[in-house]
């Protein structure tokens, strides 16, 4: 808990910090397990504002393509985004046909900048995800993710 | 591949089948489930047991080399071949009934086993495990089953499948249309009820489960064989001897029970299913589908779906009725054979 407040803590502090960064990653989650990314934030006044990432989330079953967009509440920690993927339930490899789905979702969660410059950024996200394609036993994927990523480029 | 890639069937949406005007047997026509237990435990000449040894019993290896079993009752010039796929936990034997009520209309039937139900073959060491690897696994059995032992003796294939082999049947015609020439699903298994689970939370679950592990584990509210005796609560039929028949095989013949399901089935089975639902639209195959009015096993959204858009299916509702239709009460049940095979008599010489 305190290691958490420690990271709000840092998260609010204004730093030095230019008007773009980019950061590459992974995670942790669930129904989605593991993920690589990419993400781009964009600054106002020394805070983050925008964020825009494109994430791959393989595993043995579901396999996810996503680009995701967020917009950071009062240029805070906690954001608000939507994120546009392509799903398939079965893995490449598998028998039969392995069909992919389009879907559509909306996520909540925070990004907390941490480390020497703020470099690093710790994400917790809840997410849910709409599949127009699938019928309904499978038409709505709810899940929770964490991250971690590190800044590799700045302007 | 995007599934809206693909072109429906050229047909237009036809007229539902008209069973009255049709000719064929009458409910009257078929087996009572009067003294069902004492003509089976009797075994005397004519029985139900005797009819049953008359039939003849065959393997093959499945994908991944599962044994799979069939077994074939042939009917004296017959009309055509049925083959009854029978859902998931079924064994064969429990369609005795049904396979002497269609000799005894004309058709030979070649009944088999679903991989990891009944008398065929496991894939897990606990038998008692509801668990297949991939559902196309079960698709790819019936298309051997059907290349290479029912067309050699009968070019005229008609298929009776249910509730689990129901889904299976509508992926093999889909992916084979030319195996069989008329189909009669009884609830097929085209959406699966959840139960108390939101289906979100379900697939959310499942999915994510089958991705961290290899699924082999029991679903939640599932588990080892446990013999239900319990007439009055069960949620398939409402057959007292029936359901009296069936607890004793499974008591006769340990082999053939089945356990509850695993993650790895249920994740298989809401992606095949969910898929299968939207198969109608290309499919041409003349199909009848019988819908249960009080089922608790499947939903019927997904069967509305699948009848609605095949340009030829006949959709069968019956009010009241339990999942398993062909092992309902004599009233359900008999008017189920008796409009499936006024169906298959119709596709014998379209």
């Amino acid at each position: 808990m305190s290691a958490l407040v420690l990271l709000l803590v840092l998260a609010q502090s204004p730093a030095p910090s230019p008007d773009f960064r980019l950061h590459v990653g992974g995670q942790v989650g669930f129904p989605f397990l593991l993920g690589v990314s990419t993400t781009g934030t964009f600054f106002h006044e020394g805070r983050p504002r925008f964020d825009v990432d494109a994430t791959w989330e393989p595993s043995v079953q579901l396999q996810s393509y996503s680009v995701g967009g967020a917009y950071h509440l009062f240029d805070r920690a906690f954001f608000v985004g939507g994120r546009f993927r392509l799903v398939q339930y079965q893995p490449p490899w598998a028998r039969g046909p392995v069909e992919l789905f389009f879907a559509m979702g909306l996520e909540l969660g925070a990004r907390l900048r941490v480390g020497p410059g703020d470099k690093g950024v710790v994400t917790l996200a809840l997410h849910g995800s709409f599949v127009p394609g699938q019928a309904a036993n499978l038409s709505t994927l709810l899940g929770l993710s964490a991250g971690f990523s590190w800044s590799v480029f700045e302007k | 591949m995007f599934a809206a890639c693909r072109a429906p069937s050229p047909l237009p949406k036809g007229a539902p089948f008209d069973f009255d005007a049709a000719p064929g047997p009458a409910p009257s026509a078929f087996h009572s489930d009067v003294g069902l237990l004492s003509e089976w435990n009797d075994a005397r000449p004519d029985s139900l047991r005797d009819f049953w040894s008359s039939g003849q019993e065959g393997s093959f290896a499945g994908v991944d080399g599962v044994n799979i079993v069939y077994r074939v009752h042939r009917a004296p010039n017959a009309k055509a071949a049925i083959v009854l796929l029978p859902g998931r936990t079924e064994a064969i034997i429990k369609y005795a009934e049904v396979i002497r009520d269609l000799v005894n209309q004309g058709y030979s039937t070649y009944a088999l086993t679903l991989r990891g139900q009944g008398e065929a073959g496991r894939m897990l060491a606990d038998p008692d495990k509801g668990y297949v690897a991939w559902f196309d696994d079960y698709v790819t059995d019936t298309h051997r089953f059907i290349t290479e032992v029912v067309k050699p003796e009968q070019p005229k294939v008609f298929m009776l499948a249910h509730s689990l082999g129901g889904g299976v049947a509508t992926l093999l015609v889909d992916a084979h249309p030319d195996d069989v020439q008329a189909l009669v699903l009884s609830s097929p298994m085209l959406e699966i009820n959840l139960g108390a689970f939101p289906p979100p939370v379900a697939a959310s679950l499942a999915d994510g489960l089958c991705s961290a592990t290899d699924g082999s584990g029991y679903a939640i509210g599932s588990g080892p064989y446990n013999e239900e005796t319990d007439f009055e609560n069960n949620s398939v039929t409402h057959s007292e001897p029936r359901f009296k028949w069936k607890v004793q095989q499974l008591r006769d013949d340990v082999a053939i029970r089945a356990g509850g399901l695993t993650w790895r089935w249920l994740c298989q089975s809401l992606t095949a299913s969910s898929r299968a639902q939207g198969l109608g639209r290309y499919s041409s195959v003349p199909t009848l589908l019988f819908q249960a009015g009080a089922d608790t096993i499947v939903k019927p959204g997904g069967q509305n779906t699948y009848c609605a858009d095949a340009p030829r299916c006949t959709l069968s509702s019956f009010e009241g009725a339990k999942h398993e239709l062909l092992q309902e009460r004599d009233d359900v049940r008999n008017l189920a054979l008796s409009r499936a095979v006024k169906f298959f008599d119709a596709q014998v010489s379209p």
